[in-house]
């Protein structure tokens, strides 16, 4: 009786000695999921950034080749150049506020 | 002798046991980001369950970096405010128990919310001319304007102030101004009264200072392409509008946004 109490103390201990490096282990990897979680975003968001241009610049060709010329640059207006006044330069064009 | 032995044993292993549990640390939780001032960070977490750790190491990464660098290694509060100089990046927290360094899982980040761009028409085309951003998420997405059940979704609208879409200059407005728009199709309804600023011309840099009355407007037009516009709503959020491609032909607009999705925060590099 007294061995075997002997036995299954020394195989705890061996457990707990075993398993303090193995809690540093696992923290380790949890880190490098995170970090490799976060590569994956950075990613994906790069996938997306790269998509959206691709679609604009898609887009534009299609315009030109329907045109015929370049798409268009400027729309003239000007009144967003920082007065509180401005607008009215077309009927109904309510006046641009501060708010 | 023999009891003596096994007693000797046990003691070792529940000193092992409690001294293992000393030993290994935890990682910091619940880190978050929050707007310290309009151009600040304020970064908050809580300590690791059980024991405490020695101090915290805060570590911004840029947006567009792929590094982390070290803000300050000596931090023994549960918060810390940064100022970024108009940058945004990630933000990492990591719990010191001696040299051990234990990362939180989560490094949250005050760069915008990229909406990729979108096609919105004016007021009088076919498609929808309402955009509204989600608070919780950021992400933005089309409403149409002829219905007053969006108007808790609409954060600005496109138009010509004319009935038609094919005069120009378009302009993104507050949704606000949609019932007394000459478009006529806008019902009224609690449509949200948010604010533009003038076109800026950095897109990276941080969006003007709301200064209520002053730089913020009811609308603003866009008179080059791309046109580049801050919004501020009513709730307190920012926003980089970026309005190309207008297309009077099928009155179009491409709309790409970035929505800050920390309250009060005008940083919008990305």
């Amino acid at each position: 009786m007294r061995k075997a109490a002997v036995v299954l103390s020394v195989i705890a201990l061996l457990f707990v000695v075993a398993g303090c490096p193995g809690q540093q282990k696992v923290a380790d990897l949890e880190k490098q999921v995170s970090d490799q979680q976060m590569k994956l975003t950075e990613l994906e968001g790069q996938v997306q950034k790269l998509t959206a241009e691709r679609d604009s610049l898609a887009k534009l060709v299609t315009e030109w080749q329907q045109t015929g010329k370049p798409p268009r640059q400027a729309t003239g207006g000007g009144s967003s150049g920082g007065s509180t006044g401005g607008g009215g330069e077309q009927s109904g064009k309510p006046s641009r506020t501060g708010r | 002798m023999k009891r003596i032995l096994a007693i000797a044993v046990v003691a070792v292993a529940v000193l092992m046991l409690v001294r293992c549990d000393e030993l290994v640390g935890d990682r910091p939780t619940n880190v978050e980001l929050s707007a310290a001032t309009d151009s600040t960070v304020k970064v908050t977490w809580t300590a690791p369950a059980g024991s405490a750790p020695d101090k915290y190491v805060v570590k911004f990464k840029e947006t567009g970096t792929a590094t982390f660098v070290t803000l300050d290694d000596n931090v023994t509060a549960t918060e810390y405010t940064h100022d970024p100089a108009g940058k945004t990046g990630n933000y990492m927290v990591a719990a010191m128990f001696g040299s051990t360094e234990y990362e939180a899982l989560s490094a949250p980040t005050s760069a915008p919310i990229t909406t990729a761009a979108t096609s919105v028409s004016e007021l009088n085309a076919a498609g929808n001319s309402g955009y509204g951003w989600s608070a919780s998420t950021g992400a933005g997405a089309t409403y149409t304007m002829t219905d007053a059940g969006n108007a808790a979704n609409v954060d600005f609208y496109i138009t010509n102030f004319l009935a038609g879409y094919s005069g120009t200059p378009y302009s993104i407005a507050s949704p606000d101004m949609g019932p007394n728009d000459p478009g006529g199709v806008v019902p009224t309804g609690s449509w949200k009264v948010n604010a533009f600023s003038n076109p800026v011309l950095d897109d990276q840099a941080p969006l003007p200072k709301y200064n209520q009355g002053v730089n913020y407007f009811n609308y603003t037009d866009i008179a080059t392409d791309p046109t580049f516009v801050g919004c501020h709503t009513a709730a307190g959020y920012y926003a980089l509008v970026k309005l190309a491609g207008v297309n009077t032909g099928d009155g179009t607009v491409q709309v790409t946004t970035y929505f800050q999705l920390v309250e009060g925060l005008r940083l919008v590099q990305h």
